[in-house]
């Protein structure tokens, strides 16, 4: 389980540097993809297959189409957009001050739910008013994008 | 094992805050958010796991309607600053204050 979670981490890795180095935004919309379809598959080792089934639709699915469909479809970056150097420094030092706490921690062993997909049922049906909630805010989110796409289209 | 999904969230989480840091471009800031949210979303699904906790479960769709929702607004941003022939450079942005 470590050594396929280890090869999807790097795997994982290359796309997101791949993202900031190349130009093209429909290769960058597809190593976006490649992120994604990787953690559905972190999922998928971790025993939710459900969970992995859910964010690869919502991710890939819809995501990783509408940024290809809006934005891959019209452009190329014409300036260097990403300083890499910049990136890598800032990456490792915050990595370092954010993970530098973990050497400290102990993990208790809790009550493993893997492979089982217990525990998803009772809670989608405990927080059934939150996914309304957040049903909503994606809905209004798509209806104001349409209205805003109407006026762009008018000059 | 959880300690390294623990690790590798925050290592997702330092890329992509570096990423909004160092870009100047409005689309790869927004997949800089969305590399944020994947990390968040694996740690969340790590506790999940690992400590059978279903009230992770709400906070990780709030994340997967969170992703879906600032890439929906941001593209319709994108395609009106791509129409009206703005600069994509978030450095040239001030010119939109007139």
């Amino acid at each position: 389980m470590l050594f396929e979670f280890l090869i999807m981490a790097m795997l994982e890795l290359v796309s997101i540097a791949a993202i900031f180095v190349l130009k093209d935004f429909l290769h960058i919309g597809i190593m976006l993809a490649g992120v994604f379809l990787l953690n559905s598959l972190m999922f998928l080792i971790l025993g939710q297959p459900l969970l992995a089934i859910i964010q690869l639709f919502i991710l890939i699915g819809g995501i990783t189409t509408y940024i290809v469909i809006g934005v891959a479809s019209t452009s190329y970056s014409e300036f260097t957009h990403t300083n890499v150097a910049k990136l890598a420094v800032a990456s490792i030092i915050l990595f370092a001050v954010i993970a530098y706490p973990m050497h400290a921690l102990q993990f208790s062993q809790g009550h493993p739910n893997a492979f089982s997909g217990s525990g998803i049922s009772d809670s989608i049906s405990l927080y059934l008013p939150l996914f309304y909630i957040l049903a909503i805010m994606i809905f209004a989110a798509a209806f104001g994008s349409i209205i805003l796409f109407k006026r762009i289209g008018k000059p | 094992m959880i300690e390294y999904l623990i690790i590798f969230g925050i290592a997702l989480l330092s890329i992509g805050l570096a990423g909004i840091a160092s870009s100047r471009h409005l689309i790869i800031m927004l997949m800089s958010i969305e590399i944020i949210l994947v990390g968040a979303s694996l740690v969340a699904i790590a506790f999940f796991t690992y400590y059978s906790g279903s009230a992770i479960l709400p906070l990780l769709f709030t994340i997967w309607a969170v992703a879906a929702s600032e890439v929906i607004m941001l593209i319709s941003f994108y395609r009106y600053m791509a129409k009206g022939e703005f600069s994509l450079d978030i450095t040239k942005l001030s010119e939109l204050k007139d």
